[in-house]
């Protein structure tokens, strides 16, 4: 207590860095008193690189840092995962038939985290003594959880405003919070339709940005709540990010997917339990349909829009085995919709000009017609003739070579005025 | 080609749609009645303002072509509303006059242009295009009125040729010409309506083939036709004029796009200065001519021939232009030469400049246009249909109530809508996706001309401007081995070159059979022309038909079959409309007043 090293170590909570060992401590001090002898002797220009490594040094723990509490968060995750499934098997084991109704996984992950924050301040007092890596991320989780802003889910993640009602920072409820992120931040829910839980969502959202300070979209981590609602405003990554299989299976708790897949577990019975049940299924199912999904409604040609409709929600509900064929472009279903991937979506969307139609008096104008237009140069005719006429200007030269070989063919020399 | 149509629609719309039924022949009756009616109303008009004199002011013809047309097209709103996509004008009014042979319908804005570099005509009487250029019509004039209605594609054509006269002003009540039209153009009237009565009635037994005269062949062919209007002709000392056709007609192909398109299945005579070489050489005995011919590739069928047999079930065009050989003392050729509107040029100070009114639509050529002028003129092009066109119909203020006092005022906005047209048509036309229907002079070229020049390019010349040729026919003369351009110089380069005055007949005619006609027997249906609306003027021409002439003799039989109403040929007339109000328009009146010849 209340040696150099202790002061130190304070310096460097201060400086949110973790605290160092007290042999490193000692490395550094006679490292400092070497440097400092150094440097009255050589030039001030060495004192930049010193500096430089330095900042790279303190770059370096930062990384370490954040990435042991990525570590940490992940083991969390983890836990509660593999305490949810525990407890489905159990489930499971008592009654397999019942369980129809999705389990509200949210408030189990609640359940969860509250237990671990109730073992962590426990043995909080503890853990202060002992300095190990593990406990020191421990302790910062502590602090970060100290630090907690509740965002309730009627107030806004990224902004403090209301934007209809200025003295107002909250609104009326969760949907109209939701619809203010659509209309002023982008804030965009995917698969809508599927989602069971929007509260859970938002929430889980909420905490990711008051407690972990991190940013939705990158892996930014902010000091505090106010840099990482800045860095996402000015960022713009206020959306969830709904493309890679990670980003999906992290929200996938909120969804529910069964109903696209009823007619497929009705057929393949001994896979219901699992679908249906089992709550690390859903992720690999989820994505199942998440590639059926990506199909999108191209045309149908003449159907109303009534109808095409209809033939969308069929589609939906049809699941691939259905389709007639798939040309690598659109899945031709029976019901003479063709359904384009999402891949093709910019193309689908571009309004192109209409193709002519001819009217009768056109047409009739066309099919009489006998008129044979010139036709353009048919490239390997041309090669051909080219061919021929370079062998042509070839031969030629050759044979004024040879002629011009026996021009002067006289064995003795005649002047031409003696004869 | 860009544009193509499937084997199976193009089966349907060649064929099935020609297919003669109740409601096909309905809408050809319907399109002859309403341009019958459209013609008897310009007629109306030109007598009132030039033999009654009850119109006082002297409507140019610029103006009279505009007045008919929008004439046919309110008389043509109360047909086949919302039933036919298409129906309209199928040529834009043309009013020729003595030698302009076929295409005379300029704008009204463009009257000024035309005067100002027409000089020369404008101010001397007796040039033979005085009366074109100022468009006020002269005494002796033979006024070619032309013009055609179409429903759903169907069309009916029509031209007549009337006289102006000079009427004797003593008497206003009873107002009478002073004498019958004497001359060559008295010639070429008679020859015109005998040819076009024989040939009707010649197609007429083609329903009944045992009833044709011995005379001329067992069968109504091409063959025959041609040799009975070439007899008619030299006997009343004509000549045909090249153009002239006896074809058959279709669905939206009525020969309003010939020697544009290149038709499939053309099935008619045609005239041109090859026949008329042909007929030369008939009497030489030249022996080793040889026969150029231009070795583009083509359809066999789209080359008009005269190996054909008139069946029932088709309707025809008969077209006829006869223009007299009066006072020429050597034989010569008869042809056409378009008009231009290239001023500044070092021309013959009697050539005629002027540009074409109407315009026709290329459909195979396909260009983005850069006005936007030019691309929305298009787009109404387009929706206009495949007919021939004038600027003006194009304009918003088209047609022109004719039932309100303002006429002037109506014509005064066509003009100024015509100035934003033209500035978009020059581009549709410089970009070959309009044509412009030329305008044709007839002239006549004596044969020792053009048999002294010699043409050792013959068919390697081509000739650019030259205005729609059929195809198998774009050489005039290929056993002399004369060139549309060098045809076209001798033309200019010779001093005895004459233009002739032109009388034209143009009549659509169905023929139907027993199956679909009304009275049960096979007949022909004249959609347009006949005693009431075509009725010939007042001549007297010096010649007459020789009866000794094995054809001629022919003819004679015809006609007398003709007006044998029991064991002869039955010819339907179709009547133009009563001058029937808004209020009680009904088709009943339209059907009953037809009536038998």
């Amino acid at each position: 207590m209340k040696c150099d090293w202790h002061r130190y170590n304070l310096k460097r909570k201060v400086a949110q860095l973790p605290p160092v060992s007290e042999s490193v401590f000692n490395d550094k001090m006679q490292q400092m008193i070497s440097s400092n002898q150094t440097n009255n002797t050589t030039s001030k220009n060495s004192s930049g690189d010193a500096k430089l490594s330095k900042r790279e040094q303190k770059r370096k723990e930062k990384e370490a840092l954040l990435k042991k509490k990525r570590q940490l968060l992940e083991t969390a995750r983890q836990n509660i995962l593999k305490a949810i499934e525990e407890q489905q098997k159990q489930a499971e084991l008592n009654n397999v038939m019942t369980v129809e109704e999705p389990i509200p996984i949210a408030n189990i992950i609640k359940d969860q985290q509250m237990e671990i924050e109730m073992k962590e301040e426990k043995g909080e007092e503890e853990e202060k003594e002992e300095l190990t890596p593990d406990q020191l991320a421990e302790k910062l989780m502590k602090e970060k959880i100290a630090n907690k802003v509740e965002i309730p889910i009627n107030v806004c993640l990224f902004c403090n405003h209301n934007q209809r009602e200025k003295h107002l920072s909250t609104f009326k409820d969760m949907d109209a919070n939701i619809d203010h992120m659509f209309r002023c931040h982008g804030f965009y829910i995917p698969e809508q339709k599927y989602l069971v839980d929007k509260e859970g969502l938002i929430k889980y959202m909420a905490e990711k940005i008051g407690l972990g300070n991190v940013c939705l979209v990158c892996s930014y981590q902010g000091k505090n709540l106010e840099a990482v609602r800045n860095h996402m405003l000015a960022k713009r990554h206020c959306k969830i990010p709904y493309e890679t299989l990670n980003e999906k299976l992290e929200i996938s708790e909120f969804y529910d997917f069964t109903s696209t897949y009823s007619n497929y577990s009705k057929k393949s019975n001994d896979k219901e339990t699992t679908v249906t049940i089992n709550a690390n299924n859903i992720p690999s199912n989820s994505e199942g349909n998440d590639n059926e999904d990506e199909w999108e409604d191209i045309s149908s040609d003449d159907e109303e829009v009534e109808d095409k409709n209809e033939g969308e929600e069929e589609a939906e509900e049809d699941i691939p085995e259905e389709y007639l064929y798939n040309d690598g472009m659109a899945l031709h279903l029976p019901t003479g919709i063709k359904v384009g991937h999402r891949s093709l979506q910019r193309y689908f969307n571009q309004s192109l000009k209409p193709e002519k139609i001819l009217t009768e008096g056109q047409g009739t104008l066309v099919a009489a017609d006998t008129r044979s237009f010139v036709t353009g140069f048919d490239k390997k005719i041309v090669q051909t003739q080219q061919r021929v006429w370079q062998s042509e200007v070839n031969d030629k030269k050759r044979n004024e070579k040879r002629s011009a070989k026996f021009i002067n063919h006289q064995p003795h020399y005649r002047d031409q005025l003696l004869q | 080609m860009e544009l193509a149509v499937s084997h199976e629609d193009s089966q349907i719309l060649l064929k099935d749609k020609n297919v003669l039924q109740e409601s096909v022949i309905d809408k050809y009756r319907t399109a002859g009645q309403i341009s019958q009616t459209a013609l008897r109303y310009l007629i109306n008009l030109i007598n009132n303002i030039y033999h009654y004199k009850s119109i006082q002011r002297q409507l140019t013809i610029s103006e009279l072509c505009l007045l008919t047309d929008s004439f046919i097209l309110t008389r043509l709103e109360q047909y086949y509303k919302n039933k036919v996509n298409e129906r309209g004008i199928a040529i834009p009014t043309t009013i020729s006059v003595d030698q302009v042979a076929s295409g005379w319908c300029p704008e009204i804005d463009d009257d000024e242009n035309i005067k100002k570099s027409n000089k020369e005509q404008f101010s001397n009487e007796t040039s033979p295009f005085n009366s074109t250029v100022t468009g006020v019509l002269k005494p002796g004039d033979l006024v070619k009125i032309t013009l055609g209605v179409h429903i759903d594609g169907y069309t009916s054509e029509i031209s007549h040729t009337m006289v102006i006269y000079p009427v004797d002003a003593s008497d206003m009540n009873n107002v009478k010409p002073t004498g019958p039209l004497l001359g060559g153009k008295a010639d070429a009237i008679a020859a015109a309506h005998i040819a076009m009565e024989t040939v009707t009635a010649l197609l007429a037994c083609a329903l009944t083939p045992e009833k044709l005269p011995p005379s001329l062949g067992s069968n109504v062919t091409g063959s025959t036709i041609r040799n009975v209007v070439d007899t008619i002709a030299s006997s009343y000392n004509c000549g045909i004029v090249p153009g002239s056709r006896v074809r058959r007609i279709r669905r939206f192909l009525a020969g309003q796009n010939e020697g544009i398109i290149a038709e499939r299945e053309y099935k008619g005579v045609i005239w041109t200065e090859s026949h008329e070489e042909a007929k030369l050489l008939a009497n030489t005995e030249v022996k080793d001519i040889s026969v150029i011919t231009s070795n583009t590739p083509r359809v066999a069928s789209a080359v008009p021939t005269d190996n054909f047999t008139v069946v029932k079930g088709e309707v025809y065009l008969i077209d006829l232009k006869f223009a007299p050989l009066e006072n020429l003392s050597k034989r010569g050729l008869i042809t056409l030469n378009t008009v231009d509107s290239f001023t500044g040029k070092s021309h013959d100070i009697n050539q005629l400049v002027a540009r074409s009114g109407s315009y026709i639509r290329d459909y195979s050529q396909s260009y983005q246009l850069k006005l936007k002028t030019s691309r929305q003129l298009l787009t109404k092009i387009d929706r206009q249909g495949v007919y021939p066109f004038k600027l003006s119909h194009l304009s918003d203020n088209f047609p022109i109530d004719l039932n309100s006092g303002n006429v002037d005022e109506e014509l005064d906005l066509i003009k100024k809508d015509l100035r934003s047209l033209r500035l978009g048509m020059s581009e549709i036309s410089n970009n070959y996706l309009c044509v412009e229907t030329p305008i044709q002079i007839a002239k006549w070229v004596p044969w020792d001309h053009i048999l002294k020049s010699n043409n050792p390019n013959g068919v390697l010349s081509y000739d650019a401007t030259a205005a729609l040729t059929l195809p198998g026919h774009e050489v005039p003369l290929p056993k002399l081995g004369i060139s549309s351009l060098k045809l076209k110089q001798l033309i200019k380069s010779s001093k005895e070159t004459l233009e002739l005055p032109v009388v034209r007949e143009c009549n659509a005619v169905v023929l139907c059979d027993s199956d679909i006609s009304s009275t049960g027997k096979p007949e022909l249906l004249r959609l347009t022309g006949g005693s009431k609306t075509c009725s010939p003027s007042w001549i007297h021409s010096k010649y007459e038909l020789n009866s000794t002439d094995p054809t001629i003799q022919g003819i004679f039989d015809l006609m007398s079959l003709t007006k044998d109403k029991r064991f002869g040929i039955s010819i339907r007339e179709t009547q133009p409309m009563k001058e029937i109000s808004n209020k009680n328009k009904n088709k009943n009146t339209a059907n009953s007043d037809e009536m038998e010849m």
